[in-house]
């Protein structure tokens, strides 16, 4: 199940990494940031809930099938 | 001009019916007359235009020929390096850049012998927009000003819909092209990943980014397209993969084709404008009477391109962006830094799993295109939204349906569909096999003649 944040802990959480990042976020832009953030972060959590091992297939370089690919 | 296409250009031009000097004097005409509403310009190179245009006239008289954009206009997205001429990506962070060198598609449309118009607008750095918080007001969309014209390549469609030329080159690394394309009533050109060098084009997010044209027609797309393609060692994403012919097959027809449609992605998804749908319906029922076998086909859920793309591209920006975002984080605009500060948050497996994902997402849709010459869906759910309509943040309901693209990196051509009853352009995507232009062009070419497009007029700006 994807993990539910309340309103502080999600803006505690963003703070942390936007600090982790160095970058220093303007407070009147942190409304908008953090409404973008809940919705990003439930993209994440998708992607962290596909739930792949050892098992799955390893690959993080990008390859396009070409023409000659078995059709 | 906006009414000739490239081709019909030529033939006027080797004809001696008008010169390139003609031409030029009447596109520059042109955006005096419209640019202060459309803001598709930030920068007007007219006195490089004309020097243009003399230099094409005379090799023209001299028996010089350089193919068929020889003495044409055409304008370029400002996140083009151009030599000499100011490339800012419309912000302030690059207001003052003047590079040294042009990038390689800004240097082949020189070398055709077109005549370089000027930078059109664009979202910040491709992304941040539409904002009226950067050194230069935001695009707006021809058909109707107080609507978007869609981005990031918003000067570029507008310049287009706006009859100021019938060549604007964009970028896409989620829909930059497409988007416009869609909003704008253009046709706009997202090639294979690899098909044409990014080089001297700054980036947004480097496995994502590709550059193509937008036009008025799918001819004028095939024509710049040619131009365009070809390898690039120096591009380390470019493709040593042989050109097409992308004007020999245009006029074919889709008698015999297999296209497929995923209507899962778009007919049912929340807020889907029923008269958008409905266009692409009427689309299909002509590609089948036109003798193409037209048929449903299932893909991954949309959701799972989209969060793919998202993740890739935010944390690929953040990345090229971190220095600046750490130093410099006022000069950015607002929507722009809220857009790039995302990609802080992804960490390591994140992105790692995107990238398996991608995989994932590419087999199956180069599974499908196996039994299929060509997909069709929808290049936006939506027609153009207003000024006032754009939300606050990025969201991952965005009404564009062409990020599933740039992670997959298949060729996806946007071809307009007809006029909505409020007088906004519609329009499709159609996607086809990698490297593999030249099918995807002949499909847009049915869809434009099909769709009656053809006789639909450019707006009254």
């Amino acid at each position: 199940m994807p993990e539910i944040l309340t309103d502080a802990a999600l803006e505690a959480e963003f703070r942390t990494l936007a600090a982790r990042a160095g970058v220093t976020v303007p407070e009147e832009r942190m409304a908008n940031i953090l409404l973008g953030y809940a919705d990003f972060r439930a993209q994440l959590e998708l992607l962290r809930g596909i739930g792949r091992d050892h098992t799955a297939e390893w690959s993080n370089i990008f390859r396009l099938p070409t023409p000659g690919d078995a059709a | 001009m906006s009414e000739i296409s490239i081709a019909e250009a030529g033939r006027q031009l080797r004809a001696g019916a008008t010169t390139s000097a003609a031409l030029t004097e009447v596109a520059l005409a042109r955006i005096a007359e419209v640019d202060p509403k459309v803001n598709a310009f930030i920068t007007i190179t007219a006195e490089r235009a004309r020097a243009d245009a003399a230099r094409a006239d005379a090799e023209l008289a001299a028996g010089v020929d350089r193919g068929p954009l020889h003495g044409v206009p055409y304008a370029i997205k400002d996140i083009y390096d151009t030599a000499g001429i100011r490339s800012t990506c419309h912000s302030k962070l690059r207001v003052d850049n003047v590079p040294a060198e042009d990038s390689v598609a800004a240097a082949k449309l020189a070398a055709s012998g077109g005549v370089l118009l000027g930078k059109l607008g664009t979202h910040e750095f491709a992304l941040g927009g539409p904002s009226f918080d950067l050194p230069f007001p935001p695009a707006r969309n021809p058909w109707n000003t107080g609507h978007i014209p869609g981005g990031s390549s918003s000067g570029s469609g507008a310049a287009i819909a706006a009859g100021i030329t019938r060549l604007a080159m964009g970028s896409d690394t989620g829909g930059s092209i497409r988007g416009p394309a869609a909003y704008c009533g253009t046709v706009g050109f997202k090639p294979t990943y690899g098909r044409v060098s990014r080089r001297g084009v700054f980036p947004l997010s480097t496995t994502l980014d590709h550059i193509g044209p937008l036009t008025r027609t799918v001819e004028d797309t095939a024509i710049a397209l040619q131009l365009l393609a070809g390898h690039d060692p120096m591009d380390p994403a470019s493709a040593d993969t042989p050109v097409g012919d992308y004007l020999a097959d245009l006029e074919k027809g889709v008698a015999g084709l297999r296209i497929g449609i995923p209507r899962a992605f778009f007919a049912n998804a929340p807020g889907a404008d029923p008269e958008v749908i409905a266009a692409i319906d009427r689309v299909a029922d002509a590609l089948r009477a036109a003798g193409a076998m037209v048929e449903d086909v299932t893909l991954p859920s949309y959701g799972a391109f989209s969060t793919c793309g998202r993740v890739i591209m935010l944390c690929e920006a953040f990345a090229i962006h971190e220095a600046d975002m750490r130093a410099r984080p006022l000069d950015y605009g607002r929507l722009t830094f809220e857009r790039f500060i995302l990609g802080a948050t992804v960490t390591g497996p994140d992105m790692i799993q995107a990238l398996r994902l991608r995989r994932e997402l590419t087999d199956a849709v180069q599974g499908v295109l196996q039994s299929y010459d060509a997909l069709i869906t929808a290049s936006s759910l939506v027609t153009a939204p207003r000024f006032d309509e754009t939300p606050p943040a990025m969201l991952a309901g965005a009404p564009m349906q062409t990020m599933p693209f740039n992670v997959t990196g298949h060729p996806a051509l946007s071809v307009p569909t007809g006029l909505s009853t409020a007088g906004l352009p519609m329009g499709l995507q159609v996607v086809g096999r990698p490297f593999d232009e030249a099918t995807v062009l002949r499909v847009g070419r049915a869809v434009e003649v099909l769709s009656g497009w053809e006789g639909i007029a450019l707006p009254m700006v």
